[in-house]
């Protein structure tokens, strides 16, 4: 059944959100040591898009398609080959920065460890989540993203939170994960992202407030 | 083969966490017995004390208190997974949703039922229920309280954190809860006056096994739902 070439395809995606339509048939594609950055202007769709890549939001018209199938009908291959890193970090406030990592599935005491070293955490290991940084949890949910050795990487807005030296690591280690083969879509409005991506700028949504036939009457 | 190891791993994980998170926070845990005790020990002081009335309320009186401490305690455990961005981890577990469901009403079981499963009885003893009456509150129990907190986590990944949402949740479960309740206080009381209890825990045991079965994919249905919104 599987293609026996990875990649991840959109095609045709518009989503509806109330009076405004984003993404208006966007189309990307996405194969093994590929990277796409998303960028464009608060509200036009970069979260929304990833979501939709994702699995969480279905979109209105057009289709995600993963190694050539519907991700609907894939969908346990889908997720098993798919990380995501969140608006939300989806840490548990009350464990600490090492249980937040060893009670994954499957990551081992010495891997959670060596992982928490990547991203500059080995002094917070028995640090409870929730009282962590903003920072420091941003670099926590990436080393859960790096753990899960997933083949593909949706990441919203990684760079959030993070100072100098956290978003020089995070451009690091996307840079890695893409040179090793992996797949890689990212939101951001930093200035900066890695020179391996190729840029997709989202266009700006369209407003149906003026549109007489929508008797929303929501026109603020 | 290996799909079926991954998706137990997947479930386990998800228990251990869960259950790490309640660890790490024991009060939380005492929360609904000691309410729970509370309500058993404000109502005799309430009403009339007269044995002979307070053995005939006492069905009545244990079963709210167990309504009304359970679903509170099981609404959280819902809630902290859609406001950490946990939900949206769950959605995209390779492990079926309705499954992972199924784990987290058997965290919310082991933490907020197991506990009222012990007490109650004892209540239902202090209350000056006879012995037969007090082994059927027990056995009602173990069917209840578990069905209690399928359709409470179902009903809380619905509306949860939704605007008016605790006000909503209520009046949505409300419905689902009377059978509940006239089925196991009536069992009780059944036992109490010396009747047959047998048709009453039947029933119970029916609503248990529906619960069982359609709540997992209800609470999965309303995760989905919350994932295509937010």
């Amino acid at each position: 059944m599987r293609a026996p070439h990875e990649r991840l395809e959109a095609e045709g995606l518009t989503v509806e959100r109330g009076d405004r339509q984003l993404l208006h048939g966007l189309a990307l594609m996405v194969e093994p040591g590929q990277a796409i950055e998303l960028t464009g202007p608060n509200g036009c769709g970069k979260t929304t898009l990833l979501r939709v890549l994702a699995g969480l939001c279905v979109a209105d018209t057009g289709s995600v398609r993963w190694c050539g199938s519907p991700i609907a009908e894939v969908r346990p291959e889908w997720h098993a080959a798919l990380a995501w890193l969140g608006h939300l970090d989806g840490l548990k406030a009350e464990l600490t920065a090492f249980d937040n990592l060893a009670l994954e599935a499957g990551v081992s005491a010495a891997a959670a460890l060596h992982a928490l070293g990547r991203v500059g955490l080995a002094a917070a290991v028995e640090v409870e989540a929730g009282r962590l940084s903003a920072g420091q949890r941003r670099r926590l949910a990436l080393a859960r993203v790096l753990l899960s050795a997933r083949r593909i990487w949706l990441l919203d807005e990684p760079f959030t939170a993070l100072d100098v030296d956290g978003r020089a690591l995070v451009r690091r280690l996307m840079t890695e994960h893409v040179t090793a083969g992996g797949m890689l879509v990212y939101s951001n409005h930093h200035d900066e992202g890695i020179g391996a991506a190729r840029r997709l700028a989202l266009p700006p949504p369209i407003e149906f407030g003026a549109d007489p036939g929508g008797t929303g009457g929501r026109s603020t | 083969m290996r799909g079926e190891i991954s998706t137990a791993r997947e479930v386990l994980a998800l228990l251990r966490r869960d259950l790490a998170v309640l660890g790490a926070r024991p009060a939380d845990l005492a929360q609904p017995w000691v309410l729970f005790l509370i309500v058993c020990t404000l109502f005799p002081l309430g009403a009339s004390p007269s044995p002979a009335l307070l053995a005939e309320i006492a069905p009545a009186v244990i079963w709210v208190g167990v309504l009304l401490t359970l679903l509170p305690a099981v609404e959280p455990l819902v809630r902290a997974d859609l406001q950490d961005g946990t939900a949206d981890r769950l959605l995209l577990s390779p492990a079926p949703l309705p499954l992972l469901m199924l784990a987290k009403a058997m965290v919310a079981c082991l933490a907020v039922a197991l506990p009222l499963m012990l007490i109650a009885p004892v209540a239902g003893w202090l209350f000056g229920l006879p012995w037969p009456a007090v082994t059927v509150l027990a056995l009602c129990l173990l069917l209840g309280a578990p069905t209690l907190c399928l359709l409470g986590l179902a009903g809380a990944a619905l509306v949860v954190g939704l605007p008016r949402g605790g006000l909503l949740l209520p009046l949505l479960l409300l419905p689902l809860l009377v059978p509940v309740l006239i089925f196991a206080a009536g069992a009780v009381r059944a036992a109490a006056h010396g009747f047959p209890a047998e048709p009453a825990i039947r029933m119970l045991a029916a609503l248990a096994l529906l619960a069982l079965s359609l709540a997992p994919f209800a609470a999965a249905a309303a995760l989905r739902l919350r994932g295509q919104a937010g």
